[in-house]
């Protein structure tokens, strides 16, 4: 369990973090998401006392980081795959992070197999990939066995093998019961590994709570819906007060459909029920993690570029649509749409 | 704090530039007194000088460990290891202190050897050609002297980085100190009257303790030592402290 209280910490007169304050539960997969500057890495490097915050406390089971004997029992921490010495070889680099805790160099052998690297062991990790350092920083979270793991983008340089690999390692982990907090640029990968997450953006906390949740919260919702009388429906929709996108599907051979919001499917349902209307589709849709991240963190973006094209989501793909009204003044009107509108 | 000298210690015998200074410090003073004791036409009096010979080209060695020293530490910063480090033992003072054991015991230990072989080398050449090499109680005196100044200044190069934290900076303030800094302090206590201001510079006072023959007006040996072991004392203790406070 890690407990996060009123965490701060400024650099000149820029606040880095400002007042964060969660917990990361054990047995679960949490991720640490916020824009680039939004003080992720900032608050690891707090968590472990490397740098001083100027407020706020940070507890491992109860205990500050500092005052932890060999933490590397109870603590394993990957922040950055390139702090290593070049000219070490990665057995090495093992070793001597491992001597420190009174780790014994055949674990060290045994962290280097379960990673993969036991025959670029004797290796200097100047001629390491970024993808094979990370792995070593994987070997060194794991040498003590330790009961929490903080691990800052560790799949940045893995190609999609490995990718998919830190993902298990990391599922793994939580489901021995470990605490795992990671951080990760990559929200399609945490959306299948994190059980929840912490946002944060320019140095203040967004939201926090399941992965779902978060998703259910921020991210747009809408309805897909295709029939051979999408027109008659799509009229229905509007005149109930519904905002109706007409999805560009000519020459896919599919079934005319349009995108909803402001009604459910049920809805959306009973009223071609009504109207004896013959339905292909009809299908409540959800944004991504992506989706949801973006809303989420919109207006806590330190760095924002300007894109070349419209970042619209297309219609397949996620809703470009305006926020549908809270209470949508949908009326389904009683009207048969296989006989030209007649009641 | 055994488990901190072992990891020291691995760190120090796993990095090649710290076995090249090593090599570098060594060679200096073997193949000067090599040269010297098969070279000098007088073999008896080469013999007689040789423990000032050793003591003096070995200054170099001295300045040589202190980059050791000093690279022990500062490429902890340039690398980020120091981050990796202190994440894996969060209490920095005990960290530093194992490190500036470990840097300390190698040196004393690699100069220790590095002296032995040099003047054995000197003095095996010179007893062939006729010399006779038979130290003084003073010239044992300077010899371990050397050894104790190698160590001081590899602490000093270690203090030194602790508050800089930058290795082509820490170097260069090391090797400055010597040559520039003292020599301008020197001028200006010189220009203000002070007859023998080598009692006042930390690094010339302190080459004394590798000197066969003090001459009159130099301190001691040991308060020699004492001065600079007090000025590197403040180093490494001043370094601790801020970098206990400092973010890694």
């Amino acid at each position: 369990m890690i407990e996060v209280r009123g965490l701060t910490k400024r650099f000149g007169r820029t606040t880095a973090v400002n007042d964060l304050s969660f917990d990361v539960r054990p047995g679960r997969v949490t991720g640490f998401l916020g824009p680039n500057g939004s003080g992720k890495s900032t608050s690891m490097r707090c968590m472990l006392a490397l740098d001083r915050p100027d407020s706020g406390t940070v507890r491992f089971d109860g205990r500050a980081y500092d005052t932890i004997r060999d933490p590397l029992f109870e603590v394993g921490a990957l922040l950055d795959a390139g702090y290593v010495h070049p000219g070490r070889n990665g057995r090495n680099h093992l070793r001597m992070i491992a001597a420190s805790n009174g780790i014994g160099d055949k674990r060290v052998d045994e962290v280097l197999a379960l990673v993969g690297l036991s025959d670029a062991a004797k290796r200097r990790v100047g001629t390491y990939s970024l993808g094979m350092r990370q792995r070593l920083g994987l070997a060194s979270v794991l040498l003590g066995d330790p009961s929490v793991v903080i691990l800052d983008e560790p799949a940045n340089g893995l190609d999609p093998e490995g990718i998919r690999w830190i993902r298990d390692v990391l599922v793994h982990l939580a489901s021995q019961g470990k605490t795992v907090l990671v951080s990760s640029h990559l929200l399609s990968e945490m959306a299948q590994m994190a059980d929840d997450l912490v946002v944060i953006g320019l140095g203040r906390l967004i939201d926090t709570g399941t992965v779902a949740d978060f998703v259910a919260r921020n991210a747009r919702h809408w309805v897909r819906v295709r029939s051979p009388h999408i027109a008659q429906i799509a009229d229905q929709l509007r005149s109930g007060g519904a905002t109706v996108t007409m999805l560009d599907d000519a020459g896919t051979g599919l079934t005319p459909g349009i995108d909803v919001i402001g009604v459910t499917a049920i809805q959306i349902g009973e009223l071609a029920a009504r109207s004896s209307a013959i339905l292909h589709e009809l299908s409540p849709q959800q944004g991504s993690l992506e989706d949801a991240f973006l809303e989420a963190t919109a207006g806590a973006q330190e760095y924002r570029s300007t894109s070349p094209v419209d970042n619209s989501p297309p219609a397949p793909s996620g809703p470009a649509y305006a926020t549908p009204p809270q209470q949508p003044p949908f009326a389904p009107p009683a009207t048969n749409l296989t006989n030209g509108g007649q009641p | 704090m055994t488990h901190l000298l072992r990891s020291e210690w691995i760190k120090i015998r796993t990095v090649r530039v710290n076995y090249v200074l090593g090599i570098i410090a060594a060679a200096f003073p073997i193949v000067i007194i090599v040269l010297v004791a098969l070279l000098n036409t007088d073999a008896d009096s080469a013999a007689h000088d040789l423990p000032g010979a050793v003591t003096g080209t070995m200054l170099v060695t001295a300045l040589l460990l202190g980059v050791v020293g000093a690279l022990n530490l500062t490429s902890e910063y340039s690398h980020n290891t120091i981050r990796t480090t202190f994440a894996a033992v969060p209490q920095r003072t005990r960290v530093l202190l194992a490190k500036a054991a470990v840097s300390l015991a190698v040196t004393l230990v690699v100069a220790a050897l590095i002296e032995a072989v040099t003047f054995a080398l000197g003095a095996v050449i010179l007893n062939a050609r006729g010399g006779s090499v038979s130290p003084t109680g003073t010239e044992k005196a300077a010899m371990l002297g050397l050894v104790v100044l190698c160590g001081m200044l590899s602490l000093l190069g270690y203090g030194l980085g602790l508050i800089i934290r930058n290795s082509p900076a820490t170097v260069a303030i090391l090797i400055l100190w010597p040559l520039l800094l003292e020599s301008i302090v020197r001028a200006v206590l010189t220009a203000a009257g002070v007859d023998n201001p080598t009692p006042w510079l930390p690094y010339q006072s302190a080459l004394q303790m590798a000197k066969p023959d003090l001459e009159s007006g130099d301190p001691s040996r040991v308060r020699a030592g004492l001065f600079l072991g007090v000025i590197v004392i403040a180093f490494v203790v001043t370094g601790i402290f801020i970098n206990e406070r400092r973010d890694a």
